[in-house]
C-alpha cells in the first residue's frame, strides 16, 4: 500500500512526500491513495491511562478501552495500576500481559510500589520488572511516608526503571477544585497549588538522595514547573508530564459544576496554564499524556463533589492538541510530545515513522468534523467535557503492527482502506 | 417585573431595577401586614425540597407562599426515600413527574439549584448551596438595611466571622456591592477565601478597625460544622478577639444596626447585650424575609396584585 500526496509527521517536523508500508518492511502491493495533503503521523504513545481492567470494567476493559485508544490514534497507553484488585503482582502483570494480546492497540503495564496502592509495604518491584512492567507508581495515592518512598526509589534505580509520581500532599490536596478565586466564587472546596509543588520538592530531593528516575505525573502548577525546571538544570534524573486537559481548559470553566470536568489534579488557574506552555515550549515539560479515566453516567451524574476525579481523554487528544496549537503553541511541539518523546523517556522502540520501527501510524484530516456522543465515542464511559460538541479532526485510520485497528468508513467508503 | 420566568441561582442574575422592584414590592406586602392574604398564585405549587436541615428559611418561604395562594408541599431529606439510597436525580424527577410550578432548594452542594434545572422544566429558586449562595438571604438582609436608611448606596456594613464559610457572605457582597454599598470583611485569616478582595471589598483581620464607622455590622454564624479542626483553636479565644461585644460595636456609628442571618450561637460570635439590644435588627431580619420571600415568588411566577 502506498499513500500519496501525504503530510507526513516524523515525531520531529512535517514534510510532504509518499508514504508507504515499505518504509517499515517489504510490502509487494502497490496500491495506491490519494491522502490529498492528510496527516500521517506516527501513532500516538500515551503514558498514562486508566483501563479499569479487571474489577472496574463497568467503565471500561482492555478491549473497550484500547479501541477507544485506536478511535483516537494512539497505538500504545500505559495502564495505571488502580485496577481492582491493584496492578501489585507478578501474576497480575503477567494476566494482563496475556489479556492484552487481544486488545487493539499495545498496552505496557505500570505496577504499584506498595501492595493494594496502601503505601505500607513494598510489592515485588524485580519480579514485576521481569514481567515487563515500564514504571511504578501509587498513582492518586501519594507516598506520604518519604522513607518508603526512599526504599522504592532506591529499588527503581537499581532495575533500571522510573517512578511515576502524583504528586499530592495528602492533607494540603483535598478539595474539588484548585483553590483561587472562582473557588470563592464558586464555593467549591479547593487544594491550594502548592499542594503539588510541596510533594513535587520532596521527590526532586528523594531523586537527588537516590539517582532514582522520578517522573512527576500531570504536574498542573507554575510552582512545580519552576522546582522542575530548576532539578533539571541542577543534573538531578526528573522528568514530567501534562494532561492534555489542563492545556485546554481552566478553573474559570467549572461555573456550570459538570462533573465531567472534575479531574484530580485539578484545572488550573489563568496564570498556571501559561506556566505549562512555558514549560512545554522550554522542554521542562517531557510529554502530554491524557490521564484517559472513564466513570459511568450512574458515577459522575451526582453532585459536584460527591463526583469521583477524571475525565476520558483517548478519543479527543488529537482535538484538544489542535485546540492547543491555535493558542500559539507550535503543533509539531505538541505532535512530538505524544510521539517521539514519550517514546524516548520509556526507551519504547516507536513514536517516529522510520525504517526499523513497528509500523504504527496514523492518518488525520485536521479539517473534517466530527460530534463526540454515545454513538461515536469507543469508550463505556461518556465522561468528557466534549460530549454533544463538535469537534474539529478526525483520525481516518490507525495501524498498529501494520494492521489497521480502526477505519473510518465515511471518509473513504468500505474497502478502500482495508488491512495490509 | 423582569424576574417573570426566571431562576434565582444567585443575585447575580437581578440587576438593581430588580431588586428595586422587589423592594417596592415586599414593602406593599408589608404595609399590608401579616393578616392580610393574597391570592395572587392561587393554583400554583410550590415545593421546598431541603436537603439540609433548616427551620427558619424553609418556614418563612413556606408562610410566604401560602400567604399568596399557592399550594405548599414540603420535602425534607431526613423524611424522604434518599436515605433509601435514592439519588438525587431520581428524587427530583419523581417529584417533577408530579407537577411542581417552582422549587425551592437549599443542599449542601454547591451548584446544586443548576442541577435540579436539568432535570426540571420548572422555575427554581436557591435557598443556599453549600458555602456557595444564598440570594434570598442577601435580598432579605438588603432589604433590612434599605428599609432602615433609605438607600443601600454609600452604605458602610461590615461582616464579621467565618467568611469562608458562609454562602450568607458571599450573596450579601455581590448583592450590596452592585448596589453601591461599601463592605468590609473581618475575621481570622484562616476563615477568609483566598483572593475574596476580588468582590470589590475591603478585608481586615483587626475587628475593631473594620468595624470604625460602620452603619451595618453583621454577624455570621460560626459553622462548627463545616470546619475542620485546625480553623481555631478555642471559642473562648475567638470570641475575646473576633465576637461582637458593646466594646466593638462603640467603634461603629452611633446609628449603626446590628444584623445576623441566624441561628446564632450566643456567647460565640455575638454576646446576648447585642443580640437582644435595641440596634438589634435580628428579628426584623426575619419578619421582612417572609414579605420579600413573597415578592420574589409572586413576581418570578407573575402573580398579580392591585
Amino acid at each position: 500500500m502506498i499513500f500519496d500526496n501525504a503530510n507526513i509527521f516524523d515525531g520531529e517536523r512535517f514534510h510532504k512526500g509518499s508514504f508507504a508500508f515499505n518504509t517499515y518492511f517489504e510490502d509487494q502491493d502497490d496500491e495506491k491513495l490519494d491522502l490529498d495533503g492528510l496527516w500521517v503521523l506516527p501513532g500516538l504513545v500515551d503514558t498514562h491511562a486508566h483501563l479499569r481492567d479487571p474489577g472496574q470494567t463497568r467503565r471500561e476493559d482492555l478491549i473497550s478501552g484500547t479501541r477507544s485508544a485506536a478511535h483516537g490514534g494512539i497505538t500504545t497507553v500505559f495502564a495505571m495500576p488502580n485496577t481492582t484488585p491493584a496492578i501489585d503482582n507478578e501474576a497480575m502483570v503477567l494476566y494482563l500481559k496475556e489479556k492484552s494480546q487481544h486488545a487493539k492497540v499495545n498496552v505496557k503495564i505500570v505496577g504499584a510500589i506498595t501492595k493494594g496502592r496502601e503505601g505500607k509495604e513494598l510489592t515485588e518491584m524485580h519480579r514485576m520488572a521481569r514481567a515487563g512492567v515500564v514504571g511504578f507508581s501509587d498513582d492518586g495515592n501519594f507516598l506520604s511516608d518519604a522513607s518508603l518512598a526512599r526504599h522504592a526509589m532506591e529499588y527503581a534505580h537499581e532495575i533500571g526503571l522510573p517512578i511515576i509520581s502524583h504528586c499530592q500532599d495528602k492533607d494540603l490536596g483535598t478539595g474539588h477544585m484548585r483553590e483561587g478565586w472562582y473557588s470563592t466564587l464558586y464555593g467549591i472546596y479547593a487544594m491550594p497549588d502548592v499542594a503539588e509543588s510541596i510533594a513535587v520538592s520532596r521527590e526532586i530531593e528523594l531523586s537527588y538522595l537516590t539517582k532514582a528516575h522520578v517522573h512527576i505525573a500531570h504536574v498542573s502548577t507554575a510552582r512545580s514547573v519552576k522546582l522542575i525546571r530548576q532539578a533539571k538544570k541542577d543534573g538531578i534524573n526528573i522528568t514530567c508530564d501534562v494532561c492534555i486537559h489542563h492545556l485546554v481548559f481552566m478553573d474559570e470553566d467549572l461555573h456550570d459544576y459538570d462533573t465531567s470536568k472534575k479531574i484530580n489534579p485539578p484545572f488550573p488557574t489563568a496564570e498556571d496554564q501559561v506556566a505549562l506552555y512555558e514549560g512545554l515550549e522550554d522542554e521542562t515539560i517531557d510529554a502530554i499524556i491524557t490521564d484517559h479515566a472513564p466513570y459511568t453516567v450512574e458515577e459522575k451524574e451526582v453532585e459536584f463533589q460527591s463526583a469521583p476525579f477524571g475525565i476520558l481523554g483517548f478519543e479527543t487528544l488529537l482535538n484538544e492538541i489542535l485546540i492547543v496549537s491555535q493558542k500559539g503553541i507550535k503543533v509539531e511541539l505538541l505532535l512530538k510530545k505524544v510521539t517521539s518523546d514519550p517514546a524516548k523517556l520509556y526507551k519504547l522502540n516507536e513514536g517516529r515513522i522510520q525504517k526499523g520501527l513497528p509500523a504504527n501510524f496514523v492518518i488525520f484530516d485536521p479539517d473534517q468534523q466530527w460530534t463526540v456522543s454515545r454513538n461515536t465515542i469507543q469508550s463505556k464511559s461518556t465522561n468528557t467535557p466534549f460530549l454533544n460538541k463538535t469537534m474539529n479532526g478526525k483520525v481516518i485510520a490507525t495501524y498498529v503492527n501494520g494492521r489497521q485497528v480502526y477505519e473510518n468508513v465515511e471518509s473513504f467508503g468500505k474497502g478502500i482502506l482495508r488491512f495490509a | 417585573m423582569s424576574i417573570l420566568g426566571k431562576d434565582l441561582f444567585d443575585v447575580d442574575v437581578l440587576t438593581t431595577d430588580d431588586v428595586m422592584s422587589i423592594f417596592q414590592m415586599a414593602k406593599k406586602f408589608k404595609e399590608s401586614g401579616f393578616a392580610k392574604k393574597w391570592m395572587s398564585l392561587k393554583g400554583k405549587t410550590i415545593c421546598t425540597l431541603f436537603f439540609e436541615s433548616s427551620t427558619r428559611t424553609r418556614i418563612s418561604f413556606e408562610i410566604a407562599a401560602k400567604r399568596l395562594g399557592s399550594d405548599v408541599v414540603n420535602f425534607t431529606a431526613s423524611t424522604s426515600s434518599l436515605n433509601k439510597g435514592e439519588s438525587f436525580k431520581d428524587t427530583v424527577k419523581t417529584l417533577d413527574a408530579m407537577g411542581i410550578d417552582l422549587y425551592v432548594i437549599r443542599h449542601s452542594e454547591p451548584g446544586s439549584p443548576m442541577m435540579l434545572k436539568k432535570y426540571t422544566q420548572s422555575l427554581v429558586i436557591n435557598a443556599g448551596d453549600g458555602i456557595r449562595g444564598h440570594p434570598t438571604q442577601a435580598i432579605l438582609d438588603a432589604y433590612t438595611m434599605w428599609e432602615k436608611f433609605g438607600k443601600l448606596e454609600g452604605l458602610k456594613v461590615t461582616i464579621v466571622g467565618d467568611i469562608f464559610h458562609s454562602r450568607v457572605a458571599r450573596s450579601n457582597v455581590k448583592l450590596l456591592t452592585s448596589m453601591g454599598a461599601d463592605v468590609t470583611l473581618t475575621g481570622p485569616a484562616t476563615l477568609m477565601p483566598l483572593n475574596v478582595e476580588k468582590y470589590g471589598v475591603k478585608v481586615s483581620y483587626d475587628v475593631k478597625k473594620a468595624v470604625s464607622n460602620s452603619d451595618i455590622v453583621m454577624g455570621l454564624r460560626m459553622q462548627l460544622e463545616r470546619q475542620s479542626s485546625t480553623c481555631f483553636s478555642s471559642l473562648d479565644e475567638y470570641n475575646e478577639f473576633y465576637g461582637i461585644t458593646p466594646e466593638i460595636m462603640k467603634y461603629a456609628k452611633p446609628t449603626s444596626i446590628f444584623m445576623h442571618p441566624g441561628p446564632m450561637n450566643r456567647g460565640v460570635e455575638v454576646i446576648e447585650s447585642i443580640s437582644d439590644s435595641d440596634s438589634s435588627f435580628v428579628e426584623e431580619q426575619v419578619t421582612n424575609g417572609v414579605f420579600v420571600r413573597m415578592a420574589l415568588l409572586n413576581q418570578m411566577l407573575g402573580g398579580v396584585v392591585e
